[in-house]
């Protein structure tokens, strides 16, 4: 059984998977050039997401696919429900969909007698764990093998035996399921379809087996053409977890026959992030994840630790953007080094909305004026003071640190000796 | 109605315009076939002589090179790409294309179209790589 006392292994995980996706970068001569396109078609279609948005929809419909609109998360979950009973269906197969994350749908069917079964492997664990996914590309990242075999009650903690087990318990749950609910990647304005990019072809199973489909996308997942697609399509993977293309990127244009696809397009405050001319851009995001990977405050400290849905640089702006009060300190949790703005496939000025949006807390939220900080300043105005302090704090249990430093981190050993207590052995003899 | 809502909101939202400008630059390959083998091994797919000993047999329109994808239009039974455990694709060598642009030019998509990429996969549990999620834990390629 391994100890847990290296509290630096997320960060090895998530930086091994920046590496991954450096190499592959490497491998592309043009990579620049497509970071420069994909940003551009981006930022093109959602200033002129109307458009867009109208085509796409008059292009599906005329392939049969049933458009849904919704406002907010409340009408997107109550459109989910009426399509689900109108076809009686009482069991769904989910595959990833951060949106549905946004908009709580599972806790929302759930409590009125539905039964959802998320198929993506790190999400089904995390759902087993009754946990939220802590990465929106890896939501199990934050978890060991040895946790991960307790979760399925296995006593190997082998990932090829483990996945083995998933597989043949969800296979039961595809088979038996009577709706398929999958996110979107991306919906082609002039094809009238979408598509589904996945490792694991949960989205594909599930949707081939039910008999309906059930797609949710926010506005801002359009882009014009099926040559525009081709250019996200070689950036996703790479830009996500180093792979040149996802094992099954699928194009749903019709239903099959005797079968129904249902797409609900929804908004939910991203027309709100539109209105902002500084933080447009956060919309062109296409949900790869690396800048999770490469920020150094998102590494030490897991997804867990940010109080928005899509947690790290991305998950900061578009929390912050939607509701300065609620999710404005997020933009703080960041040293401003543009790591994020840097592999971003679609150029989002990451470090720079991070520090409008805190210009823009400052403003929506008065300074902090209670005792703890009145008491702080007196410490740090006082070296004696201070040395007391430090040396409380030292010997201080894990549990008076546990609120601050996260409830899902663990909490390092403190220091037997101060560092000035070491200089001055070392210098003063 | 939510529809018009969101349109209007949209409509009002846009506070600038961007114009596109778009290159579709693309690397061409010395040799497209072995670049296309190459990746379509790295992503855990094999070649084989013949379709002999597979569950199911899929037709691809063509390769992609850059990443050993498969462009598979259309198939009558959708299950038939992840169902079923062993798949072998049958492909002309002589229809391999560069990259995914160059793929957009000739995809013909009837009414679902997926780009196959050897077998199903996963690495959530810890990183590591496990072949056969919940699609194919086989995917050989006949190359004629």
């Amino acid at each position: 059984m391994r100890l847990f006392n290296d509290t630096d292994w997320l960060n090895r995980a998530l930086w091994y998977v920046r590496k991954k996706r450096d190499a592959a970068a490497k491998s592309v001569p043009e990579w620049e050039e497509l970071r420069k396109a994909a940003s551009n078609i981006k930022a093109h279609t959602i200033t002129h997401l109307d458009r867009y948005l109208e085509e796409f929809e008059k292009n599906a419909l005329k392939n049969g696919i049933k458009v849904h609109w919704a406002i907010d998360a409340k009408e997107h979950n109550r459109i989910v429900e009426s399509i689900l009973q109108k076809f009686g269906a009482k069991k769904i197969v989910k595959s990833k969909s951060m949106l549905t994350e946004e908009c709580e749908l599972n806790p929302y069917l759930e409590n009125r007698g539905y039964e959802v079964i998320d198929t993506d492997l790190g999400e089904r664990i995390v759902q087993l764990a009754k946990q939220k996914p802590s990465h929106i590309v890896l939501p199990a990242i934050h978890l060991k093998k040895e946790q991960v075999a307790e979760i399925f009650k296995q006593n190997s903690s082998d990932p090829t035996y483990l996945t083995g087990v998933a597989r043949e318990q969800l296979r039961k749950h595809f088979e038996s399921a009577d709706a398929a609910i999958t996110g979107v990647n991306f919906a082609i304005a002039n094809e009238g379809a979408f598509v589904v990019c996945t490792n694991e072809g949960n989205a594909d199973l599930g949707t081939s087996l039910a008999k309906v489909h059930i797609a949710v996308m926010g506005i801002e997942k359009i882009v014009p053409t099926l040559q525009d697609l081709g250019v996200f399509l070689r950036l996703l993977a790479r830009s996500a977890t180093g792979q040149a293309i996802t094992t099954y990127s699928s194009i749903f244009k019709k239903p099959s026959e005797g079968k129904e696809i249902h797409l609900i397009i929804v908004d939910n405050g991203r027309s709100k992030i539109l209105s902002e001319t500084k933080f447009t851009n956060a919309l062109k995001c296409i949900r790869c994840g690396a800048c999770m990977n490469t920020c150094p405050v998102f590494r030490r400290s897991g997804g867990h630790e940010y109080n928005y849905v899509i947690p790290g640089p991305i998950g900061s702006c578009l929390g912050a953007a939607r509701d300065i009060k609620k999710h404005g300190k997020m933009a703080f949790a960041s040293t401003l080094c543009g790591s994020c703005d840097n592999v971003c496939p679609v150029k989002i000025d990451l470090h720079e909305q991070l520090l409008a949006l805190r210009g823009k807390y400052k403003e929506a939220v008065s300074e902090r004026k209670d005792k703890f900080y009145k008491l702080a300043f007196v410490i740090l105005k006082y070296p004696l003071l201070y040395k007391a302090a430090t040396k409380i704090l030292q010997f201080m249990p894990h549990s008076f640190y546990k609120k601050a430093w996260g409830s899902s981190r663990t909490v390092p050993k403190a220091a037997k000796k101060s560092f000035s207590e070491i200089y001055k052995e070392r210098i003063e003899g | 109605m939510s529809r018009d809502k969101i349109l209007k909101s949209v409509k009002k939202s846009i506070s600038f315009r961007v114009e596109k400008n778009v290159n579709y630059s693309f690397t061409k390959f010395d040799n497209k076939l072995e670049k296309f083998i190459e990746n379509f091994k790295l992503a855990g797919g094999e070649t084989v002589e013949s379709p002999e000993g597979f569950d199911v047999v899929l037709n691809a329109q063509f390769g992609v090179a850059e990443n050993g994808a498969c462009f598979i239009n259309s198939v009558k039974e959708r299950k038939l790409y992840t169902f079923y455990s062993s798949i072998v694709i049958k492909l002309d060598k002589n229809r391999i294309v560069n990259t995914m642009e160059e793929a957009m030019q000739i995809a013909k998509i009837d009414d679902f179209a997926m780009f196959l990429c050897g077998p199903s996969k996963t690495a959530d549990i810890e990183q590591s790589l496990v072949i056969g999620a919940h699609g194919a834990k086989r995917v050989g390629i006949v190359l004629e």
